[in-house]
């Protein structure tokens, strides 16, 4: 893999995967950010399923943590990439890494399909006296993508 | 606590809805880890990081338990201490995560 391996032979990312510091700081922050990013998933999603904070609004849930999961997103991110990159040689060849992309990706096809019709309508959605079938699509899928990210992630580590 | 999401509610009224799941997710947090340390005990006995993480995980428990837990039940806490209880519990849980990390980088 030419391309791999020059990118990570870039001087800076050399420095970075040598440090003996370096990598495990920021692959901590990555993981902080997943811990603090899911836990808003899954309050969101409890919500929206029904199970919990019923006492709250959709609106109050999805609007509050907006700004903080468009932060956490940033943030895993640049780390993740940071991550990835200074390894380009051996994720490139790891199956499980690209598992992990392709259900980012499909996170974003998620995101596409469910912001107009959920996340964006959550006032219309307060106002119903009954959880929309799409509404609990939307929080399921979202878990189960997540989760399987999260999963994904933790696993790329174990294969050889 | 911080003030900083869900406004609307008082920190007392969320911690009423999150202590179950809290509870459930800590156990399985716990289980799995034992079995993580039981599957190789050698290995975690000798390194020097591991210990720290388990002096900041028993740390982070027992201020979740105590002091974190009454002043987040409190009716109207001064904001300084809520944002200060707030703080030493983030940064209690993060260093829990830092040591999971470094143990497995720094033996």
């Amino acid at each position: 893999m030419p391309t791999a391996h020059s990118i990570q032979s870039i001087d800076f990312l050399v420095s970075f995967s040598e440090s003996v510091l370096a990598y495990p700081i920021v692959l901590s922050i990555h993981l902080t950010c997943i811990a603090l990013f899911g836990g808003m998933i899954l309050m969101t999603n409890l919500r929206l399923l029904g199970l919990n904070f019923m006492g709250l609004t959709i609106t109050e849930m999805v609007t509050s943590f907006r700004p903080w999961k468009r932060v956490g997103v940033i943030v895993m991110i640049v780390t993740g990439l940071l991550l990835a990159t200074s390894e380009a040689e051996k994720y490139a060849l790891n199956p499980i890494f690209w598992t992990k992309m392709v259900i980012l990706g499909l996170i974003g096809v998620h995101a596409l399909i469910f912001r107009p019709i959920v996340y964006k309508r959550t006032e219309e959605l307060d106002r119903s006296a009954v959880i929309l079938t799409k509404v609990k699509i939307a929080a399921i899928l979202s878990l189960v993508l997540w989760t399987a990210m999260f999963t994904m992630g933790r696993l790329i580590a174990y294969w050889d | 606590m911080l003030n900083l999401g869900l406004r609307k509610e008082t920190a007392a009224r969320i911690l009423r809805y999150t202590e179950l799941w809290t509870l459930i997710a800590l156990i399985f947090v716990l289980f799995s880890g034992i079995a993580l340390f039981m599957s190789q005990t050698e290995i975690y006995l000798v390194n020097l990081i591991f210990p720290l993480k388990m002096y900041a995980l028993a740390a982070a428990l027992i201020y979740n338990f105590t002091v974190h837990r009454k002043v987040a039940k409190m009716e109207n806490p001064p904001p300084v201490l809520s944002k200060l209880v707030a703080i030493v519990s983030l940064l209690l849980w993060v260093s829990v995560v830092f040591g999971g990390i470094f143990t497995g980088f720094l033996v």
